[in-house]
């Protein structure tokens, strides 16, 4: 009885006063979701902090996280879309943008985006984000990958601390000379390189092979996409990769079982001699080995056989879901993540010790850190992964499986990339 | 038992009515929710298998029938048979694993000792511990950098040169590896079935064989395996099952690898549902799993009728 | 048995004994105590070579990390209500059926029986596609309820089977001396048989509760946000992308592990009776 009798009032409020309905809606509560994937403590914070001014500014409006790991993250998404539960503001990898954008997960950008706000990031930036005819979301934070080098260990094997390898020939050299048994008990304990070839990593350490030799991977050929990996460039690059594990041995077997952490700590202990990793892995080797100082340094990936600089780097990216019931707040909050100064995007990019792809950032005196630089000069020739749309899958079912078989010796080659070729065309009929 | 109700009195007749409708009311609600939860979607599931059917953010993709065309295309799948492979030697592993463990620990903890009821209790952890925490914690034992596997083994001098990534240097080691975890994970479970088997065997029995001067062996082998036939039979079966459709401690630790060595059937199930969004496919895959259960589960019946 | 043999043998066996069972359990035990000291460990001493077996002093550091951090909190009590609810229903209905197919004959009895064994192969990974449609149909992903729903039609059929080999070892009469002072049949149920079975229900509770405790698969597609997550999946997303820090991990490991492990110290003598009981009559 009481709740009717409040309903009824209730209704002849709002049917009398529309400034009151207004406070009324005002004071309903928004939820909005924003899914991102977990992270270092000190991104996280700017992330919880941006949650709190938001809210301060909003009263009306609360923002819940849903967190996941990387590993998941893919899936998780898929699942909260097909089940009607998307988030309002989604966080995504690389390229996964391509295949959601096709699904239409996604609402176009440009009626929210400023264009002077477009214009703060570099162009190659919006490579994943687009199709024919729209903007689907923004680049967040990034890292491209490179080379660490230990400089002492180079003096030692007679090699200039100065001068990283600047092409194959010169990796592969150097990676012989690094390669010892130093303490003579006829196993090898350094290595001349090493790599993370475990989980999801073994592909995006062999793209930029791939890329160096000129090989294009995956290509648009007549409104279908069509593996290339088999190509000259391809069997080049994909011989010159297992050839350092199983010819020249100058990198173990046992990356198949390293993450990137992994190899970073065989790195800090003298293991590898060079490793390829990614551009946080700066902040994590100063912090928790500063008795490494000055003993190493980074530098760009070295350049194919033809002379081609390629890198595998991007930005991770951010989106409003086509089923969010908030569309133009989710829009505020996502701003307010690129606002402040440093802006917020900045913090936590340098909290992760990674990049942006906004033009201000390159600029920064962070970026001109010499341990740092060579990531921020990779921008230039960095590269997406391939932005097919069932990309993620193959790379999943096929690649990564495929590319430690043959670090491991259980496939060939050859044999191996006509396999690549024929199951990813198999899957974009 | 039922005999014995069938030659009572009258008012147990009564009490054990045959043609009334209540004894379907007690199992209305277990009936309801296997139903609705467990067989519709078995069948729904059986059926999605034979279509093409991906799930969009509409939901307004219907499956599209294609025969047997899913099931046809798994058998050209490479990933496919070397998953059925990985999955068929883990279960035969992990089985014949927990098995031998458990028949082992049963045989002691059915010995008379101070401390057998503690023992007895201590033995269950691995079964209660949660398989996250579990695959966590053989994760972190068998890390190649500071796990406590690579450093024991370097202590007790068996290992020299560079540590052991157990997970992923090489195919054989990191299955070897997994199955560890597996079988450890399920010790527990046959040991306490197979110790209540060894205790159900009448005390009398073991006396008479000492009076006729039997050896532990003869004992083992007249008394102690007839015993266990029954009970092993179906532990085996139900730890076939369960291994044979494992997922998440599998999952956790390796998500498959490397280069296929743990990727067993459900994970590749939930790779093609999940991941690459094909429902019909996915549902084949799964169908396999299903039929070579129905193959197994039907073996054991044969087994056990014609034992009788 | 090894009472009246010689004095030498006897200790020899006894060491043999002693000897296999030791090494057995230290097998099974070594995860979990390496879990525990790891979790007491300060940062500093997790990779210290040789390690630190026993953490001393403690550090609760990083429970502390793990409670106030991360939302380990929320997915603890999501887990909870997700697995009290999943025990209470089917121990719950499971007991209905088990006494129904232990005291009646009906048509279709034996195919019930049948049916709750050959249920247990259902593979899960077929299951979860349908049943996420379903679930996704019905608006009812991302709930407590989605999860309770399908756990307990998981539990019920190893449940009923379970409890219907405890049930059939209670002695009719007293049932019917229940009758005949009038009660009705729930009555007898409730006031008779269950009393006497509260080992047989512990262990059938204990069974669903370990069970729905750490459901991994479906828990990780129903739930899609934080405030729902469950324990086992929530856990299994704090293994870092960009580092992994073993300590907070290792404390989360013993949070999941610890409740379950001392419910089930506590109820262990039921757990085995329960368990063996119904496992052999069958």
């Amino acid at each position: 009885m009481r709740i009717r009798l409040s309903v009824v009032s209730a209704a002849i409020l709002l049917g009398l006063a529309p400034g009151v309905f207004q406070a009324a809606e005002e004071k309903k509560p928004i939820t909005l979701t924003f899914f991102h994937m977990n992270t270092v403590p000190g991104s996280q914070k700017v992330i919880t902090d941006a949650i709190a001014a938001f809210e301060e500014k909003h009263p009306g409006i609360r923002v819940r996280e849903t967190i996941v790991g990387w590993g998941d993250a893919h899936s998780q998404f898929m699942i909260s879309l097909v089940a009607k539960r998307a988030p309002d503001i989604v966080m995504l990898g690389g390229t996964w943008a391509t295949e959601f954008i096709r699904l239409k997960a996604f609402v176009p950008i440009e009626e929210f985006l400023p264009a002077e706000m477009k214009d703060k990031f570099l162009p190659n930036a919006f490579e994943a984000l687009r199709d024919e005819k729209h903007l689907y979301g923004l680049p967040w934070e990034g890292a491209t990958w490179g080379m660490f080098y230990r400089t002492n260990l180079f003096e030692q094997a007679g090699l200039d601390p100065e001068k990283p390898p600047g092409n194959w020939a010169e990796l592969l050299a150097a990676a012989k000379a690094l390669t010892r048994d130093t303490n003579g008990d006829g196993r090898i304990d350094q290595w001349g390189l090493g790599f993370p070839a475990k989980g999801w990593e073994p592909a995006d350490f062999w793209l930029p092979f791939m890329w160096q030799a000129g090989c294009r991977v995956v290509e648009m050929r007549e409104g279908k996409w069509r593996g290339v990996m088999s190509d000259e460039a391809g069997q080049t690059a994909t011989r010159f990769f297992v050839d350092l594990v199983r010819t020249h041995r100058v990198t173990p077997q046992s990356i198949t079982g390293m993450d990137w952490e992994a190899v970073k700590n065989g790195f800090v202990a003298g293991r590898f001699a060079m490793m390829f990793n990614g551009m946080w892995v700066v902040k994590v080797i100063r912090d928790s080995a500063p008795q490494l100082e000055g003993k190493w340094a980074t530098a760009p990936y070295p350049a194919g056989p033809t002379g081609i600089r390629a890198a595998l780097g991007y930005p991770n990216t951010l989106h409003i879901t086509e089923q969010s019931q908030h569309k133009k707040e989710a829009w505020q909050f996502m701003e307010l993540l690129y606002s402040g100064h440093p802006s917020r995007l900045d913090q936590y990019s340098i909290e992760v010790c990674s990049l942006n792809w906004t033009k201000n950032f390159i600029a920064l005196p962070y970026s001109k850190d010499p341990l740092r630089k060579p990531f921020v000069d990779s921008m230039t020739f960095a590269h997406y992964p391939p932005g097919a749309p069932k990309y993620e899958v193959f790379r999943k079912r096929i690649l990564n499986p495929g590319l430690q078989a043959m670090i491991l010796g259980q496939r060939q080659v050859k044999e191996s990339l006509e396999l690549f070729d024929r199951e990813f065309n198999a899957l974009h009929p | 038992m039922n005999q014995k109700q069938d030659k009572s009195g009258g008012e147990d007749r009564g009490f054990f009515l045959r043609k009334t409708l209540l004894p379907y009311g007690f199992i209305l609600p277990v009936l309801l929710v296997v139903l609705v939860v467990l067989v519709y979607p078995l069948v729904r599931g059986m059926y999605l298998s034979f279509t093409h059917y991906s799930l969009d953010p509409l939901l307004s993709q219907k499956p599209v029938w294609v025969g047997m065309m899913n099931y046809v295309n798994l058998m050209k799948d490479f990933v496919f048979r070397l998953s059925f492979k990985t999955t068929v030697l883990w279960t035969v592993i992990v089985v014949s694993g927990q098995y031998i463990i458990g028949l082992v620990l049963a045989l002691l903890l059915n010995a008379e000792f101070k401390g057998r009821g503690l023992f007895r209790s201590l033995i269950l952890i691995p079964w209660i511990v949660p398989s996250i925490a579990a695959a966590l914690a053989w994760i972190w034992i068998y890390d190649q950098d500071h796990g406590v596997l690579n450093v024991m083994l370097r202590q007790l001098g068996l290992l020299r040169g560079e540590n052991v990534a157990w997970l992923g240097s090489s195919t054989w080691l990191a299955l070897m590896a997994v199955c560890v975890a597996g079988i450890w994970k399920g010790v527990p479970f046959m040991t306490i079935v197979l110790l209540a088997g060894l205790q159900s065997i009448p005390v009398e029995l073991y006396e008479a064989s000492r009076i006729d001067g039997a050896r532990f062996r003869q004992v083992v082998r007249y008394i102690i395996i007839p015993h266990l036939k029954t009970i092993s039979a179906i532990t085996l079966l139900l730890s076939t099952i369960w291994t044979f459709n494992q997922f998440d401690m599998v999952y956790i630790m390796t998500k498959g690898g490397p280069a296929y060595a743990t990727h067993l059937l459900s994970i590749y199930t939930y790779l093609m549902a999940f991941d690459a969004n094909e429902m019909g496919y996915a549902a084949a895959i799964a169908g396999v799993l299903l039929v070579v259960m129905m193959v197994i589960m039907a073996f054991y019946f044969w087994v056990t009728r014609r034992e009788e | 048995m090894a009472r009246r043999q010689t004095g030498t043998r006897h200790i020899a066996q006894q060491v043999a004994i002693y000897g296999g069972v030791g090494v057995l359990t230290l097998f099974l035990l070594f995860p979990f105590l390496w879990m525990l000291s790891t979790s007491l460990k300060p940062s500093e001493t997790i990779f210290s070579s040789p390690p630190q077996w026993i953490p001393w002093p403690p550090t609760f550091a990083h429970y502390r990390t793990l409670w106030v951090e991360t939302p380990f909190a929320r997915f603890f009590i999501n887990t909870l209500v997700v697995a009290v609810g999943t025990t209470v229903i089917s121990v719950v209905i499971s007991a209905l059926a088990g006494y129904g197919i232990s005291r009646f004959r009906f048509r279709g009895d034996r195919l019930f029986s049948m049916g709750l064994i050959v249920i247990q192969m259902f593979p899960p990974v077929l299951l979860v596609i349908p049943i996420f449609i379903m679930m996704a149909g019905l608006r009812l992903t991302n709930t407590y309820a989605s999860l309770i729903i399908v756990y307990c039609a998981f539990a019920v059929s190893f449940c009923t089977w379970m409890l219907k080999g405890y049930f059939a070892g209670i002695p009719r009469e007293i049932e019917e001396m229940g009758l005949v002072d009038g009660c009705t049949r729930f009555q007898t149920l409730w006031k008779l048989i269950i009393p006497l079975s509260v080992p047989g229900i512990v262990a059938v509770a204990l069974f669903v509760f370990t069970f729905a405790w750490q459901e991994y698969l479906f828990a990780l597609t129903f739930i899609q946000t934080t405030e729902k997550r469950t324990l086992a999946v929530g856990l299994s997303f704090l293994i870092g992308f960009r580092e992994v820090s073993w300590g907070p991990l290792m404390a989360g490991a013993v949070l999941v592990t610890l409740p379950v492990v001392i419910v089930f110290m506590y109820f262990q003598k039921y757990l085995v009776y329960g368990l063996t009981l119904g496992a052999v009559k069958q």
